[in-house]
C-alpha cells in the first residue's frame, strides 16, 4: 500500500470514491475479441435472417465470459469488452439522431468501417454504453470502466453535411455524451474512459478538445481517463495538462516508445496508463520484455501514477492471443509490484 | 480557346458496397491467411484496377489513374522494395483518419528494382486514355519513415536516399511510356522550410530533356502562403487542393497566376457533400476570364479513397458536368453508366 503522502491526485479521487487499487493497476483499453459464434450471429442479424433477441443474449453471455476471464487473469480495472459494438464510431452514430450510417471506407490495411454522415442536427436518441457497462459491473466487485468515444473523434471521423462549423458539431456531440456521462455517474460508474484517438490530428483545433472535455467532466465525481493512440502528441502535450481528466492512456508499444523521452523531459502530474502490449501484433510479449519496459517507464512516471495496459482494443486479435497478451501483462506487473513494496 | 482537362489524381476506393465490389477485401483476407498465393492476389488487384479504370473512363476523364490499388499506403509501397527497411507500428497519415504502418530504417538501405513501371504498364494496357503515373515525393517519404541508425536520423539524409529511389522509379516510368508523372508532396505545406530540399530533389529527379510532364501535387493543408515560392520549382505544373484555404489560395492564384499549369482541385475528396456544378464552374470561369487561352485541369482535391465508392464516382462525374457548362460543344458528353 502506498503511503498516503505519496498518493497522486488521481489516486486521491479514487480513494474518495471508495475505490482502492494496488500500485501499478492493470487494465484493458476497451475492446476484446468476439467468439466466432457471436461474429456470425451479428452478421446474420445485420442481414435480417436472425432474431436480434438471440444476439442480445449472446452478447451478454460473451460479456460475462470476458468479465470472469479478466478477473481470473488478475486485471484490476475491467472493461465490458464491447461485445455489442462493431467499431467505435458507427455504433455510436447508430444511436444518435441526425447521423446516417454511410458507405464503407478504409482505415488501414484491410480494415474498413462504415463512416457515418451527419445529415441533420444531432440529438440524443438512446443510451450509448450504459446498458452493457451496467450489466458487466453487476457481475463483479472490481471496478468496470465505462468507455465512450469522445466528441472530437466522433466529429473528425464522420462526414459532415449539415453543420456550418466543426465547433458547433463538436458542441452538440459533447452535449449528447455529457448526458450519457451524467447517467453513468448516477448509476455508480467510478471510472469513465473517453477515447480520443483524433485529438492530435489538428493541433490548431485543440481548443475544441479542451472545451469538450471540460464540459463532459464538469461537476462529475468520477475518475476520468483520456485515451489516445497512433498519433503524435508532442505538439499538444503541454496543452493536454490543462485537460480536466485524471489519467492519460497512451499507446506506446506500437510506436516503439518513441514518446517516452518526451514524457521523461515533460512529466505530467496526472496518472498515466501506458500501453505496453501491442494490440496490432500477433507476437506475444514475454514477461522479461515487459519487466524491462516497466523499469524504463518508471524512470519517466512515478510508480504511484503509473497504470499498465494494452495499447488499444484487442478486438483484432484472436481470443487466445488476447488472453495470452493480457496474462503476460498481469504476470509482469505482479512481479514488478514485488520490487516496489 | 481555353482547354479544360479533367483528371483523377490519385487513389480510388478499392471496395464498394455490393458483393462483387468487395472481392478485393476478401482476396486480401485470403492472402493474409495464406489461403492464396501472392500471384493469385495480384490477379485480384489487377482485376480491381481494371474495374476502377473503367469507372473513371465512364466519367470521360482525360487522364486516369489505376486507383493506386497496389499501394497499401503512400509510404510503405516504396519502402517494401528496400532492403534495410522493416515495418513497425501504425501511425496516422497526415491529418486524415487513415493509418499506415511506419517503415523503419534498420540498416543501410538499398533499393531493389523499381515497382511502378509494371503497375503503369498494366494500367495503360487496359485504358484507352492516358494513365497519370503517381509517386510519393522524397520529402513526404522521408518525413514518414523512422530510423534506428544514426546516419539516417536526420530528415535531410533520408531525403537524399528517397530522392535516389524516386529518381530510379521515374526513370523506369519514362521508359515504360509515362507521359504525365505526378509527384505527391503533401508534407511540404507542413514544413515550408523544406522547400530548398524539395527543389534540389526535383532538379535531380526530373531529367533535363524529357517530353513528359511533371506535376507536383499538394493537398490536405493550406497552400496560399506557399504559392509564390512554389513558382521556383522545376516542374511543369501543380495540382492544388482548394478545400483547405480555398478562398485565400484562389485569390493568390488569380493575383499571381505564374506560368505553370494549374490543376484546380476544387472537388473535395474528403467530404461526401456534393459541390454544385455551377459553384465550381463559376470559380473556373473567373480564372478563364482573367487567363484567356490558358489551359488548365479540373480535378478532385486529392485522391478519392477517403470516400465511399459511390460518392467517389459521383465526385468524378461532377468534373465532366462542370466542363460541359464551361466548354459547351455541339455534342455534349455525358457520364455513361
Amino acid at each position: 500500500m502506498v503511503k498516503k503522502s505519496k498518493l497522486s491526485q488521481g489516486q486521491k479521487r479514487l480513494i474518495s470514491m471508495g475505490t482502492l487499487l494496488p500500485i501499478l493497476p492493470v487494465t484493458a483499453a476497451g475492446s476484446l475479441p468476439k467468439h466466432t459464434e457471436l461474429v456470425e450471429l451479428r452478421y446474420r442479424v445485420s442481414k435480417g435472417v436472425q432474431n436480434p433477441l438471440e444476439l442480445e443474449r449472446k452478447e451478454k453471455l460473451s460479456t460475462e465470459v470476458w468479465v470472469r476471464q479478466q478477473e481470473k487473469m488478475g486485471l484490476d480495472v475491467l472493461v465490458d469488452g464491447e461485445m455489442n459494438r462493431g467499431d467505435f464510431i458507427e455504433c455510436f452514430a447508430k444511436k444518435i439522431n441526425g447521423f446516417e450510417v454511410g458507405g464503407t471506407v478504409r482505415c488501414y490495411g484491410n480494415r474498413y468501417y462504415r463512416k457515418p454522415v451527419v445529415r441533420s442536427r444531432l440529438e440524443w436518441k438512446e443510451p450509448l454504453v450504459i446498458d452493457m457497462w451496467q450489466y458487466a459491473q453487476r457481475m463483479t466487485h472490481r471496478p468496470v470502466k465505462a468507455v465512450l468515444t469522445g466528441p472530437y473523434t466522433l466529429m473528425d471521423w464522420s462526414f459532415n453535411e449539415h453543420y456550418a462549423s466543426r465547433e458547433t458539431l463538436c458542441r452538440d456531440l459533447t452535449a449528447i455524451l455529457r448526458k450519457e456521462i451524467l447517467a453513468l455517474a448516477e448509476l455508480g460508474a467510478k471510472i469513465i474512459q473517453i477515447d480520443e484517438p483524433a485529438l492530435a490530428s489538428n493541433p490548431d483545433e485543440f481548443s475544441l478538445v479542451e472545451d469538450s472535455i471540460k464540459e463532459l467532466t464538469r461537476g462529475v465525481k468520477s475518475y476520468f481517463i483520456l485515451r489516445h493512440c497512433y498519433g503524435n502528441l508532442v505538439p499538444v502535450w503541454k496543452k493536454m495538462q490543462r485537460l480536466s481528466v485524471h489519467n492519460f492512456h497512451l499507446e506506446m508499444a506500437n510506436s516503439r516508445y518513441s514518446f517516452l523521452p518526451h514524457l521523461k523531459k515533460s512529466p505530467t502530474a496526472k496518472d498515466v496508463t501506458i500501453g505496453i502490449i501491442d494490440s496490432h501484433s500477433r507476437t506475444i510479449e514475454t514477461p522479461r520484455q515487459l519487466l524491462d519496459i516497466i523499469r524504463k517507464l518508471r524512470l519517466a512516471v512515478p510508480a504511484n501514477q503509473l497504470w499498465l495496459a494494452d495499447d488499444s482494443g484487442l478486438k483484432s486479435r484472436t481470443i487466445d492471443e488476447a488472453i495470452e497478451k493480457l496474462q503476460v501483462l498481469t504476470e509482469a506487473t505482479t512481479k514488478q509490484r514485488a520490487h516496489i513494496h | 480557346m481555353t482547354q479544360i482537362s479533367i483528371a483523377n489524381i490519385g487513389n480510388y476506393p478499392r471496395i464498394g458496397e455490393d458483393k462483387d465490389q468487395q472481392r478485393y477485401r476478401r482476396g486480401f483476407g485470403h492472402f493474409e491467411r495464406k489461403d492464396i498465393s501472392a500471384h493469385a492476389f495480384r490477379d485480384v488487384e489487377q482485376s480491381v484496377a481494371q474495374e476502377i479504370i473503367r469507372e473513371q473512363l465512364l466519367c470521360n476523364l482525360d487522364e486516369v489513374t489505376d486507383g493506386l490499388i497496389g499501394w497499401q499506403d503512400p509510404i510503405s509501397h516504396f519502402c517494401k522494395n528496400v532492403v534495410g527497411i522493416e515495418t513497425a507500428g501504425l501511425a496516422r497519415y497526415l491529418n486524415t483518419n487513415f493509418y499506415y504502418r511506419v517503415p523503419v530504417i534498420v540498416s543501410k538501405p538499398r533499393m531493389k528494382e523499381p515497382i511502378l513501371a509494371k503497375e503503369f504498364q498494366f494500367a495503360q494496357s487496359v485504358s484507352n486514355k492516358p494513365i497519370r503515373a503517381v509517386i510519393t515525393g522524397p520529402l513526404t517519404l522521408a518525413a514518414h519513415v523512422a530510423s534506428d541508425i544514426k546516419s539516417f536520423e536526420k530528415i535531410s539524409d533520408r531525403i537524399k536516399f528517397f530522392t535516389a529511389l524516386v529518381k530510379k522509379e521515374i526513370k523506369s516510368l519514362l521508359g515504360a511510356g509515362a507521359r504525365t508523372i505526378q509527384i505527391d508532396e503533401p508534407f511540404l505545406p507542413l514544413l515550408p522550410t523544406a522547400l530548398p530540399w524539395v527543389r534540389k530533389s526535383l532538379e535531380e529527379i526530373i531529367p533535363e530533356e524529357t517530353s513528359a510532364k511533371f506535376i507536383l501535387a499538394l493537398y490536405f493543408s493550406p497552400l496560399a502562403n506557399l504559392w509564390d515560392a512554389l513558382q521556383t520549382l522545376p516542374v511543369q505544373g501543380f495540382n492544388l487542393d482548394f478545400t483547405s484555404d480555398g478562398a485565400k489560395l484562389y485569390r493568390a492564384v488569380l493575383e499571381k497566376p505564374g506560368t505553370k499549369e494549374i490543376g484546380f482541385g476544387l472537388i473535395d475528396a474528403r467530404s461526401t457533400k456534393m459541390e454544385t456544378v455551377e459553384a465550381v464552374a463559376q470559380m473556373l470561369r473567373r480564372w478563364m476570364e482573367r487567363n484567356p487561352n490558358r489551359d488548365c485541369t479540373l480535378t478532385p482535391s486529392a485522391g478519392l479513397e477517403l470516400l465511399p465508392r459511390n460518392t467517389a464516382f459521383e465526385k468524378l462525374s461532377l468534373l465532366l458536368k462542370v466542363r460541359n457548362i464551361l466548354m459547351p460543344s455541339a455534342r455534349p458528353e455525358t457520364v455513361h453508366g
